[in-house]
Parts: C-alpha cells; sequence; structure tokens
C-alpha cells in the first residue's frame, strides 16, 4: 500500500517536490530512505527529449544516478524560508538599454555562410519539413 | 647574455621592447619554440596561429619604431578557446564547432589588438567552459605544469597551465563560477575575474550569461592590472556591458595596505579544507596584516547554498544557451537525417560530451513546467540572499581574503565519475559570479608541493581594491614561493 503523502506534496512522476528536512522525515516514517532516484524526481528520459538531445540506454542509466543525487542535493536551497525575497536574474539589473537606430555594416554573409555545414544561394538547407 | 623571453612578465617585455632590447616578432618566436618544445607535454595549446602572430609582431614593430603602439603594442596574448578571433577556430572543446571559424572578433579581442596585442594561439578548456580539471575538453588533455599527474584545474585550464607553463606570457581567460581563479590557483599563475559587466561579453560563446565574465591570467597582479584597463569598459554591442569608469589600476597599486580592511568570512572555514591550503592561506592574511590592513572577521551566512543555486542558476542558462548548437547554421551536423528533428537530437549526441548533455539535461530539468518554481525561481531568490551577504561583508571591509580552492589540484581521473565531488569544489568561486562582485587568485604557497591560491573578492567595480591588495601581498611574498 502507498503511505499517505503530507500535504503540501505536489507529486509528478511520482516526484515529491518539498523542504529537504521535510522530504527526509517523511522518507524516514515511510521507510522509503532507501528509494532515493523515486523521491529526487529527474526523468532523465523525459527531458532528454525536452532538450532535443538522442541518449543511448547507456547514458541514460549513468545520468539517471548522478542526476538524482545532484537534483537531491540542489533541493537544500528549499530548506531557506524564501518568503518576501525577491528573485535576481542578472547581478547588476540595467534598465532601457538604448541605442541609435542607425544602419550599420553586419557580418560579411558569404564569410558566415562558409561556415554552414549545407546551404545554397546564401541560405541554410535543412531536412525537409513539410511532406 | 640574451634574457629568456619565455619567463618575463608582461612589464618586463614592455620594458625590453621599449628599450630595444628585443622586438615583438623576438617575443614571438621565443614562444612559438616554446611551445614546440614543451607543449606536446603540457597540453595548453589547441591551435596555434604562428604565422598570423608573427604578422601581426611584425606590424606592431613598425607601429612602435613610428610611435604609434598602443599600451600592450607588441605583447602575445593566448586566448582561451572559446572567444570568437577572426579567421581563426574556436571549438569550446567541443566537437560540435569542429571546423568552425570564428567570421568576426570578440570585442575583447579587438579591444586587445586596438592596444597592440599580438594573437598567439588558442589555449585548451573544459568543453563550453563546464568543468573544474579541463578533463572534458573533447580535444586534448591538459597537464598541471607544476606535475604532470595532476590537473591544470578548469575551466580555462590551457590558459592557466601556458602562463604557468612558460609557454605564454599572458592569457584571456572565462569564469562563470571560478573559471578562471581556479586554473589560477591550481597552477600558481595570478587570474583576475572581473565584475558582472565590467567587460563586454560579445564574441565570448556563452555558457551562462548572468555569470560568464572575460578576465585577463598573468603572471604578476601588475600584469593583470594592465590587461584589466584594457579590457574593461562599457560596448554597444553587450548592453549588460556597464559604462561605469575604467579607474588606471596600474597606478593605483601600492607596496603597503595601510587603511585597509580586509574581512575573512568565517563560513569558508569548511569540513574537508585541506591543512595545506588553509596553513598558507593563513599565512597570506598574517602578512597583508604586516603590511598595514585590519583583519576582520565577517559572515556570509548563506554561502552553504551556494554550490546549489549555482547549479540550478548556471545550467538552466545553459540550457537555453546551448539550444542554438543544433547543426543547422554551423558547426557539425550528424548524416542523413530523416526529419529536422532527427538533426537536432542526433548531431547534439554526437557533438556534446557527458558533462555538456548532463548540465543540459539538468538546465532543461529545472525550468520544466512544474519545477520551475521549486528550482529556479527558489535559486534566484537565493541569489538575492548571497548578494545582500556580500553588501553587509563589504559595509564593514574593503576586501575579502579567502582560500581560492578548498584543495590544491587533483590527480587526472580522481573525480571524473562523481560530478557532484567536482561541484563542490567551486564552493568559494561561485559566490563571486552569483553576486557580480569581482575576484582575483594569487599564488600563496604550496601545499603538498602543489600551488595554493589566495583569493581576494572586492565589491563590483571596485576592481582597484582587489588588485592593491594582491600587489602589495605578492612584492611582500616574493618570488620564492614555490618552495
Amino acid at each position: 500500500m502507498e503511505p499517505a503523502v503530507p500535504a503540501g506534496i505536489r507529486s509528478r512522476h511520482g516526484v515529491c517536490v518539498l523542504p529537504m528536512s521535510r522530504l527526509q522525515a517523511f522518507t524516514r516514517e515511510t521507510g522509503m530512505d532507501h528509494e532515493s532516484t523515486d523521491t529526487s524526481g529527474i526523468d532523465v528520459r523525459y527531458v532528454a527529449n525536452l532538450a532535443r538531445l538522442h541518449l543511448t540506454d547507456a547514458e541514460i542509466d549513468t545520468f539517471q544516478g548522478q542526476l538524482s543525487q545532484i537534483v537531491d542535493y540542489v533541493q537544500t536551497i528549499n530548506q531557506l524560508d524564501l518568503t518576501g525575497i525577491a528573485p535576481t536574474s542578472h547581478a547588476h539589473p540595467l534598465e532601457n538599454v538604448f541605442r541609435a537606430d542607425e544602419v550599420k555594416p553586419s557580418l560579411d554573409r558569404a564569410e558566415v555562410m562558409r561556415n554552414a555545414p549545407q546551404s545554397r544561394d546564401g541560405q541554410f538547407i535543412v531536412p525537409k519539413i513539410v511532406e | 647574455m640574451t634574457p629568456d623571453l619565455t619567463s618575463l612578465t608582461v612589464h618586463g617585455a614592455l620594458a625590453l621592447l621599449e628599450s630595444k632590447a628585443c622586438t615583438a616578432v623576438d617575443l614571438v618566436d621565443a614562444l612559438v619554440a616554446a611551445i614546440a618544445a614543451r607543449d606536446p607535454e603540457l597540453g595548453a595549446y589547441v591551435s596555434l596561429d604562428a604565422d598570423g602572430a608573427r604578422r601581426e609582431a611584425e606590424a606592431a614593430d613598425k607601429a612602435r619604431a613610428a610611435g604609434t603602439g598602443g599600451r600592450l603594442c607588441g605583447i602575445p596574448v593566448a586566448v582561451k578557446d572559446v572567444l570568437n578571433v577572426r579567421g581563426q577556430p574556436c571549438t569550446c572543446a567541443s566537437r560540435i564547432l569542429q571546423g568552425y571559424v570564428a567570421p568576426y572578433d570578440a570585442t575583447a579581442i579587438a579591444r586587445l589588438r586596438a592596444a597592440g596585442a599580438v594573437m598567439l594561439g588558442r589555449t585548451n578548456m573544459d568543453e563550453f567552459a563546464m568543468g573544474g580539471s579541463t578533463e572534458n575538453s573533447a580535444l586534448k588533455r591538459t597537464r598541471n605544469p607544476r606535475h604532470p599527474d595532476y590537473v591544470p584545474g578548469g575551466s580555462s585550464g590551457g590558459s592557466a597551465a601556458a602562463v604557468a607553463g612558460g609557454v605564454a606570457l599572458c592569457a584571456l581567460g572565462t569564469d562563470t563560477g571560478g573559471s578562471i581563479r581556479q586554473p589560477a590557483a591550481f597552477c600558481g599563475c595570478v587570474g583576475l575575474k572581473p565584475s558582472y559587466g565590467r567587460v563586454s561579453r560579445y564574441g565570448l560563446t556563452a555558457f551562462a550569461s548572468s555569470l560568464d565574465q572575460v578576465g585577463p591570467m598573468t603572471r604578476t597582479v601588475r600584469d593583470a592590472a594592465l590587461l584589466q584597463e584594457v579590457l574593461g569598459g562599457v560596448d554597444p554591442m553587450d548592453s549588460t556591458s556597464v559604462a561605469a569608469p575604467v579607474p588606471a589600476y596600474t597606478e593605483r597599486l601600492t607596496t603597503d595596505l595601510r587603511g585597509m580592511t580586509l574581512g575573512v568570512p568565517r563560513e569558508y572555514v569548511v569540513d574537508g579544507l585541506d591543512a595545506g591550503v588553509e596553513r598558507a592561506v593563513r599565512a597570506a592574511i598574517e602578512r597583508c596584516r604586516e603590511l598595514g590592513a585590519r583583519v576582520i572577521e565577517v559572515s556570509l551566512p548563506h554561502t552553504r547554498y551556494a554550490i546549489a543555486t549555482y547549479y540550478v542558476i548556471a545550467t538552466a542558462e545553459a540550457s537555453a544557451n546551448l539550444a542554438r548548437f543544433d547543426g543547422v547554421r554551423y558547426g557539425q551536423r550528424c548524416a542523413d537525417a530523416a526529419d529536422p528533428l532527427d538533426l537536432y537530437e542526433r548531431t547534439r549526441a554526437a557533438g556534446f560530451g557527458p558533462e555538456v548533455k548532463r548540465r543540459i539535461i539538468l538546465g532543461t530539468y529545472v525550468l520544466s513546467s512544474g519545477y520551475y518554481d521549486a528550482y529556479y525561481l527558489s535559486a534566484q531568490k537565493v541569489r538575492t540572499l548571497i548578494r545582500r551577504d556580500f553588501e553587509q561583508a563589504f559595509a564593514q571591509c574593503d576586501a575579502l581574503v579567502t582560500p581560492c580552492t578548498p584543495t590544491p589540484a587533483y590527480r587526472f581521473g580522481e573525480k571524473t565519475d562523481d560530478p557532484l565531488q567536482m561541484y563542490l569544489g567551486d564552493i568559494f568561486t561561485v559566490t563571486a559570479n552569483l553576486a557580480g562582485i569581482c575576484g582575483l587568485s594569487v599564488p600563496c604557497g604550496v601545499a603538498g608541493g602543489l600551488p595554493v591560491g589566495l583569493q581576494i573578492l572586492g565589491p563590483a567595480f571596485k576592481e582597484e581594491q582587489i588588485l592593491r591588495v594582491g600587489h602589495a601581498y605578492e612584492l611582500a611574498r616574493g618570488e620564492g614561493w614555490l618552495g
């Protein structure tokens, strides 16, 4: 039988997201201490697909263990009471950085296109998108 | 007697050039010969443009003769393989960028060129600057110049090894979580991470855009000050660069520290701090006291959350920045893609190494639906607390003095199977990037025969304060620090 999940835990893919202290207390009480890969919550196969990254089964195995451990570790930030704290996206936030609206030379097109894996008439060739 | 041109400081080389005791071509020739002799073992460079460097050196010699040379006229510079130099490869030590030739100069490069510097070659690094040992390079191994069995640190390991190993007078590195300061500490050279916004990031292949900075790696603090004067300043091509005046750092250096207050953060004495590192850093702090500084204890209470915060924010930004490597516009492309999705997935699978894949996955996860608030948003809030820690500390002191790393360099392979252990080594350096402040690493002795770095942290846009501390300490320390 599944142990009752304490209130406040959000569950997705069998994942708990809550402060580490509460998570540890919960896993102790329920005897889930050793199921760390289940509680850490990262589904490497699913996320790799979001990242448009093909992984082999061997890579998925290795990353699943390593990243579960890392995700467990980064959960320590949720031990802090962050109520009322504003997020920082940049160390020195600048607002409204304007420049004059002037036409300036761009990079040389031929020089740029020399880096293209496949190109024709100054355009990139990609596999067919629309049948 | 001809001096050994490869062992010069930048200021020493400028003095020889000015007195006509040598030419810029002589400097390039001496370094190219040293690279041919030593770099097959050291592995600092991934590519060398000897002919191009010689041509630039000839032009510099002419400019100097005509009295039109800049402040770095004829000084050869090694460049981390993450900065674009027009006409040269820029692989970021990744398979995915093999064959790429940069179509423009990064602003940092353009500024060096305008000052007369010569682009010598490109140095090895952890792939896309992700790592602390340069073992994540897809191209080659770089060894620590002080001991061939030990890592040079990273991610700017090639630049540090080149400067400390006698195959470059100075170099450029980049620092997202310690990637200039940590390899400088491991190899025994000087590394400056400027404040966020001080040096333009235009032309730097982005890892984590809110943390990345370009900075100098040199043999002396005075050289770092000179390069930083040239590199710093606002750039219309990078709207996060800050329009604060760049002081004449070299003129602000002093031989004593009278009137300065240095803070020692009590949270930086951590479990796992190597006894030899602690001893060397304590002795260096004592030396600063003898030079006239007042030393006080300060607190940075959120230090223990810094690694977690850093690895959420840095990987989140990296996962977005590395989305551009898709096999469409530049770099490698997988063969026979069935459709665009197949093209992206297989190109990236073949092009990226394991650490880059791990970080892309972690970063994608912390930004994904249902997890964003718990990880990314929380991390940004903790970042605010870490910034405040430093604001409060700098209300009491001019600079902080700490170990740069908890341990000296370690052996190859020692941490490659345990990425979390590797990340924990960044504890003293990541906070400066999160807070946007400046930091400097200066050699301060040895532990187990390997160099130790004294880290000096200063408030944002106060590079002159940490350079002053580093310079006065370095003079008092003297030459024999390596034992």
